[in-house]
Formats: structure tokens, sequence, C-alpha cells
């Protein structure tokens, strides 16, 4: 084999890219990866993993504030933001140097650039200042990922209009700040900048925040977020965006038709993303894009044989667990291994790291419904949790839903402290087709959280014991 | 012991072919069998080794379904049966098998890596519409039966009992697969000399993908076994005698007659008329579903499929009008399907002489009947040598989606609708 020809070429090396060339590698297929930032992608680099790392101080932030609940007495807690934001970057950098050391050890040959299709077959290389390489590849993944999406009269300006990028890394903490979108980013950071104490506007464009959660979690979090003192408007849109000097006026238009303007420091955009599918030569080949994204199947082949997308470039759910998973599906279905299975989209959980968190994995009770399904519902409360009690954590709820006929695990809904770290029991449970009946027979360690799930599946039937 | 006749006879093992320990290549005679009417040979269903011969040779008396004696498949013979999609061999080094990827053939029936053989929705749900989970092909990790596979079975039409969840019942045991039987031998049975094919217990995990675009020839069973035709052949000599050349009844072919008797038998045998997921139909709405029959028609430029609706409805006049006008517009040039994903494919082979085929299973399409050509060749009739018409049918058939006994239960109506013809002619 010449030394551009590789079984497997992989452009981009995030949380999709960079799985899909290790599982290849350990296939026995020889592997390229293009990668024209930093190894890790978004995920590791500007979104996932650096956005934890300043929640987490934003979450001590406020045990400090409440440390006399605890017994504990703190002088003024002093707030060294750009120590915050170094800490974060700290976290990404160890990340990333962990996935580059990855590559080493598993032997895929990592190339800077940009990496673009001449054609079905042959990718090429751009780098800035130097001549392009060719790779010829018997396989394609496009593993681009995804960018923040501007909506007509609201750019960023990368200043005082900020996408996530910015907001990841402040320089000033915003008095006054304006978060537009609810999806899990823009709530993310909402709940990051009050906890450090801004004054926090949110605006909806839909009847509530976080739409693709089940709704009587949305109205939880709603609940929570405005006894934080955030301002929240649902059925809202932002429509004009002024800038003054450093501080921005918007014009909101609320549900009752009434328009207002408000003064802001900083505005965050977070009203979705678009894969990132310009300038990757897709038009030379039948690859299909539908509106921003790449059109795949099941497997996540494309509609050119030899060419695959995964994770944000390929469609929602935008998560990186599902382009990782969709990373070793499309590496095993290269490689030829047999009795795969296509991803199973309602066992995808989703986490929102907010503060109360949120986890949720499943059917919400609405879908279930419309689905024409008879279902239970359970319901706990986290006020009925020992382990909450004790920890002070007593704002939360865990919700199940049930199939009534069968006692299939439809769905489960939670929302309070520590709740992403108690889906996974629920994902697994489903993964494993378990009824009510397994989980009633389980033993859940006391004292937890945990023990909610149980309880909460109790309740469905009728049979909880703490409340 | 096959069905010899379609009275309810009995037959004499005369003499056997084989001894215990002898190797036998699928298909070859191991023993001649005589009724009162005639002697007929019985072909090994497999190819492999004769474990035991259960019965000696002048044994009378004999019913069918009787054991006569046990083979032991060959590992060639699993492999051949397993699948067309198996290609190369793994390029993993794992030992442990975390992937969804089958136990070695001998563990055929057994727990692939000792995992569960089905889910505990599944179970729940297989109790509460009766069906045998022994019967139930699992697509799930390992082989695992999962509650899909229980709703795609269509075995039972029966209501769902509300299950009125029992939380603390515990399970009933899972059947054991009907399909392992001792240590993989597999009993000698059949159906009018049939060849029963056992490769339905591999529990290989297949993919359907949502998209088309599939992955090529899927793994098929193949039953096969020989009608007697002379009753057709006779009731069709007579029906073309009384239709005038040109006139709006046209001749009905000897495949019209196998149209016809598949459409009724798909109609009789409760969960053989099964459709491909693929069609976008909820294959297990078994008798509620349409009976659709497609064929394979043979053109100018090689061939093309014509699917008749509602066969099951239609007259054998009707059918073959029909059969025929739409070969015709396919031949001058008209619309072929493409997607004919129905209740049964038909394709002919008799009139290339070709006595029989083992056909694949193309996309979307369950099952498949393959039609040989008539043989003629000495018989015994009323104690005398009489010239016999022997038409071989062969099934292929998806094991993930239906049951072999199903499938036999179908070729075996449809041979009986050809051997005693007039009954589907009403």
């Amino acid at each position: 084999m010449s030394q551009n020809a590789y079984d497997v070429v992989v452009i981009g090396g995030g949380p999709g890219g960079y799985p899909a060339a290790i599982r290849a590698r350990q296939l026995g297929l020889s592997v390229a990866l293009v990668e024209r930032e930093l190894l890790g992608g978004i995920c590791l680099n500007w979104g996932c993993i650096p956005t934890k790392a300043l929640l987490r101080s934003a979450e001590i932030h406020h045990y400090l504030e409440h440390a006399q609940d605890y017994g504990l007495s703190v002088g003024s807690v002093e707030i060294d933001l750009a120590a915050i934001v170094q800490r974060s970057r700290k976290v990404s950098k160890r990340l990333n140097t962990g996935v580059k050391s990855l590559m080493k050890k598993n032997k895929v040959d990592v190339y800077e650039g940009s990496g673009r299709l001449v054609r079905p077959g042959l990718v090429a290389i751009d780098r800035k200042g130097e001549n392009g390489v060719e790779l010829e590849a018997r396989h394609v993944i496009l593993a681009t990922g995804a960018r923040a999406r501007s909506l007509p009269g609201l750019e960023a300006d990368g200043e005082l209009v900020w996408t996530y990028r910015e907001a990841m890394v402040p320089d000033v903490l915003p008095g006054r700040l304006l978060v537009v979108g609810s999806g899990a980013i823009g709530i993310e950071f909402a709940s990051f900048y009050r906890d450090l104490g801004a004054q926090v506007t949110v605006v909806e464009a839909l009847p509530r925040i976080l739409p693709v959660e089940d709704e009587e979690i949305s109205g939880l979090a709603h609940k929570q977020f405005v006894k934080q003192g955030m301002e929240i408007h649902v059925e809202a849109t932002v429509s004009a965006l002024e800038k003054g000097d450093g501080t921005v006026t918007a014009t909101i238009q609320t549900a009752g038709g009434e328009v207002k303007t408000a003064v802001f420091d900083r505005v965050i955009l977070a009203v979705g993303i678009v894969g990132n599918v310009e300038g990757r030569g897709l038009e030379n080949t039948r690859v299909e894009i539908d509106r921003t994204h790449v059109v795949t199947n099941g497997w996540t082949e494309t509609a050119e044989p030899g060419i695959y997308a995964i994770g944000d470039v390929a469609g929602a759910p935008w998560l990186a667990h599902k382009a990782t998973h969709e990373g070793v599906l499309c590496a095993e279905r290269i490689a030829g291994v047999e009795g795969l299975h296509p991803m199973k989209r309602e066992r995808i959980p989703g986490c929102t790291y907010c503060r109360p968190q949120i986890a949720s994995v499943g059917l919400t009770e609405a879908a279930a419904k419309a689905d024409g399904r008879e279902i239970r519902v359970g319901r706990f409360p986290f006020v009925g949790n020992g382990k909450a009690i004790a920890l002070g954590e007593t704002e939360g709820l865990v919700k199940t839903i049930f199939d009534a006929k069968t006692g299939e695990l439809l769905g489960a809904h939670m929302i309070g402290a520590e709740v992403t770290e108690l889906v996974q029991g629920f994902v697994v449970a489903m993964n494993l087709e378990t009824t009510e009946a397994e989980l009633m027979h389980t033993i859940f360690p006391h004292p937890t959280l945990s023990e909610m799930m149980h309880e909460s599946t109790l309740e469905a039937f009728g049979r909880a014991i703490h409340i | 012991m096959p069905r010899l006749s379609s009275d309810e006879g009995t037959a004499t093992l005369s003499s056997w072919l084989v001894a215990e320990g002898d190797s036998v290549e699928a298909g070859a005679i191991i023993a001649e069998l005589e009724t009162d009417k005639a002697t007929v040979e019985l072909e090994a269903p497999v190819a492999g080794r004769i474990e035991s011969l259960r019965v000696t040779a002048g044994t009378e008396g004999l019913k069918p379904g009787a054991e006569l004696g046990r083979i032991v498949p060959s590992a060639s013979a699993t492999r051949s049966r397993r699948t067309d999609a198996e290609r190369e061999p793994d390029p993993t080094p794992d030992a442990v098998s975390h992937d969804a990827r089958e136990a070695a053939p001998a563990d055929e029936g057994a727990d692939p890596v000792g995992r569960s053989p089905a889910t505990p929705l599944a179970r729940r749900v297989a109790r509460s519409k009766g069906i045998d989970l022994g019967r139930v092909q699992g697509t799930g990790l390992g082989g695992r039966i999962e509650k899909a596979d229980v709703d795609r079975s269509g075995q039972a039409d029966a209501e769902a009992a509300d299950p009125g969840i029992q939380h603390d019942a515990a399970d009933s045991p899972d059947r054991a697969r009907s399909m392992a039987s001792s240590g993989g031998a597999a009993a000698i049975e059949g159906a009018g000399g049939a060849g029963f094919s056992t490769g339905a217990a591999t529990p290989r995990a297949r993919s359907t993908p949502d998209f088309a675009g599939g992955d090529g020839p899927r793994p098929a069973v193949q039953l096969k076994l020989r009608c007697r035709m002379e009753a057709t052949r006779a009731v069709r000599a007579r029906l073309n005698e009384g239709l005038v050349e040109g006139a709006s009844g046209a001749h009905a072919t000897l495949n019209d007659f196998v149209v016809r008797a598949a459409a009724r038998a798909l109609r009789e045998v409760p969960g053989a008329n099964l459709r491909s997921e693929a069609a976008g139909d909820r294959a297990g709405r078994g008798g509620a579903a349409a009976v659709d029959i497609a064929l394979v028609v043979a053109t100018d430029s090689g061939s093309g499929v014509v699917r008749v609706r509602d066969a099951d409805r239609k007259g054998l006049a009707v059918l073959s009008t029909e059969i025929r006008s739409a070969a015709d517009g396919l031949r001058a040039g008209g619309p072929r399907e493409v997607d004919v994903a129905a209740s049964i494919l038909v394709t002919s082979f008799g009139r290339f002489g070709i006595e029989s085929a083992h056909p694949m299973l193309p996309q979307g399409q369950v099952a498949v009947l393959a039609v040989g050509a008539v043989v003629e060749e000495p018989v015994v009739l009323d104690g005398a040598i009489g010239v016999g018409a022997r038409m071989t049918l062969t099934l292929a058939f998806d094991p993930t989606v239906v049951g072999g006994a199903v499938m036999a239960r179908l070729l075996a109506a449809i041979r009986d609708h050809l051997e005693d013809p007039l009954g589907m002619l009403l």
C-alpha cells in the first residue's frame, strides 16, 4: 500500500471521528484522521467538557454561598473569573493531549488540515500556506461536526453578542446577561452565569423552556430558575439587538404581544446548530444533504457507497455519545462485523448540567400517549428521599413511564441533584428490555438518590412505600 | 416418516440403503418405503452422518411422523445452511465476544456466550399472547429474543389476554427451542419425501436497515418436496379441452395451478402469509393480510415480476387471464414492479426442463417458491408399472421472520392441493 492510501479516512477528530478511527484500527483497518483544529473536537475543547468544568466552579460557588446551612462559615467569596476559565481550559487541554496519545497508541495517522472530498475515494487536505496532501481512501467517514446557528438580525460579533465559544471563555462577568434559546446549551450557560451572580434573562420562542424534555420536567425547571432569580420569557422572540457602548439593547416580543426593550451587558445566542457540510467537496459525490445535515441510513451510510457520516453533521440528536456510538457502528460496518444493530434513537439519554440537573431517556409522557398507548406514570419527589434531605437537595423529581399492558419501560425523566449520573440505570434497563417487575425486584442501595428510581417504579403501580 | 399420499395410509420400510455410521450427502437416497400403491425413495434431509436407524427393514405400519432414524448434520452442512451473508472471517482478535456475533455452529440452540434467550419483556408478551418462544427467532444481541421478534412471529392470532401485570409471578420457564434437538441431531422427518432442513435453528441476529440499499441476499432455509402431478395434469387437460383457443378463456398453464394452490394454502395455513417488514406491512397480521402472489416472468431482456393481488379470491380462470395479460404487458415494455414484496414469489423453471432450484430471497421478500419441471417416471399404479408425473417444489424462506414448521405446513398444503386439485378449483 502506498504511503497515502488508507482503508479508512476520517474527516474530523471529535467524539465521533476519533472513536471511529480507534475502532477501525482495532478491527485491523488502516486509518488516517484529518483534523483542522483540535483533537477531541468541539466536545472536548469547546463544548461538553469545558462547560462541565465551568459548571463545577459555579456549583461550588453556590455551596459556598450556602455554607451556613451546613454548619460552616466562610467569609465573602471572591470570584476569580480568569482562574475559573483557566481551569476549564486546563481540563480541555488534558483531554486533548489524551486523545493525541490514543491516536499514537492505536497507530492512527493524524493529518492536520481541513479535509475535503476531491471525488469518492480521494480526500484532499488543505493546510494554510502549504501544499495540500491527498489521501486515497476506500472508505471516508465524515465527522465534521456542527457550529452555532445565527438567525437574521441575531448575529454574534464575538464581543458583545456571544456564541457558546465566547461564553466559555468570558473576559468579564456580565452584570446583565440575555440568553436567547433555552435548549441544553442556553440553559447551561444561564445556570452558570446565574450561579456566579449575573442577572440572567432567558428568551424562548416555543411555549416552554427545554422543549425536548418532558413537559412536567420543563415546568419544574422553569419554577426552579425563577426561584433562583432568573427572568424567563417563553413564546417570546428577540427581534433586534442594538449594540451600544459596551452594552446591547434587545427588542423582545413577548407572548402577550407587547414589545419591550431591555439593556444587557452581554448576549448569548443559543438558537440551535447547523452541520458543517460546506466546503467538503460533497458536491463531487452522491452524498445528499437535507438542509444542514448529511442524510444517512441506520448504518451511517450516505447515498454514496463508501462515504459515511456520523455525529452532529449527520443530524439529531446532537450529542457526543450519539456520535461515538455512530462512529463505532460505522467502523464495524466497514469492517464487516456481523450481527450489528442500527442505533435505537429512543434509547439515547439526554443530560443537561444546569442546577438542578436534568436527565432523560425514552418517550415523554405526551409522546407515549400520542402513540396510542395506555401508560402508567410513576412520580417520586426528591423531598421523599432520605439521602436528598441529608444532602440538602430536596428539589427534584424522578418520573417513570411504563406501558400499562406489557410493563415495558418507555421513558424516564428526572430533575434534581446528580440525576445525570443516575439515568444510566434506566438506559441499561431499556436496553435489556426490562419490565417494571425486574426494576421492582432490584435492590437499590440505601441511602442513595438512586432509590428514587425504584420508588418511582413502585409508584407507577400504586406500590410506593415512601410516599 | 414422510407422508406418502394424501390419505392417512401407512407404509413399510422395505430396506435401508445406508448403515449406522455412514456419511451421506444431502438428498442421497437412504431407504426405500413401500405403500400399497407405490415404492418411494427416502432422501437424506441434510449432509451428515447416520447416527442411528430406529426402524428395522421390513417394519410395517409406519405412520407419517414416525421417527425412522437420526442423522447428525456435518459442520459443512451447518455452514452451508447458515447464510450467504457470512463473509470473510471476523478480523477481530477478541477472544471474548462483547459484540453481537454468533457462537460457533456447535452451539446451535444453546445460549451463545451464556446470554438469556429472551428479554423479560419478550417473555411476558409471548406469555400473554400464547406464543411459543421456542418458535420465535431472536434478532437481539447474541440472538436474544426481543419484544419486536415476538410481535413479528405472528404465530398466534389469539387475542392478547390482558396480562393484569403480575409483578411477582415467576416467569414461566422458557420452553427450550424446538430446533435444538438433543446434541444437534436432526430427526429424519418429512412430508411427501421432503428434505426437512433444520437450518432454521440458527439464531443469527439479522439486521434490517430502515433504508433500501439492502445487504444482499438474506439467509434462506430451503424446503423441498415432490408432488404427484397426475391429477392436476388430467384436470388441466380437461379444462383446456373445453376452452376454445383465442376465446376469452385462455389455456391454463400448470403454473396457474401452482399459483392457485399457493394462494389457497396461504389462506389456510395460519401464520404463513407474511411479508417482509421492509415492505412496510407489519408481518403477523396473518389471516387478515391480503394474499398477493408475485411471479417471475421471462421477457426478451431477461425477466420481470408481475403481481397478482388477492390471489386467494380469484378463481383459476381469472388468475390465468390476469397472469397472462400482466406478463404480456411486461414483455411489451410495460412498467416493471421493482419492489414486489408479496406473500410469496413464485418462480418457475419447468419450461427449461430444470427439475429443481434453490432460490435466494430478494430484498423485501420473505418466501420464494421455485417450481420445477414435471418429470415423467415409472411408478407403481394399481399394482402395475405406469407413468407418473412428479414435480419438485422448493420453498425458500427467511428463518428470522417465520418458523420452519409454519412454512413446512404451507408447502405441504400446496402439495395437497396440487395432488388433489378439485378442492381448490371450487
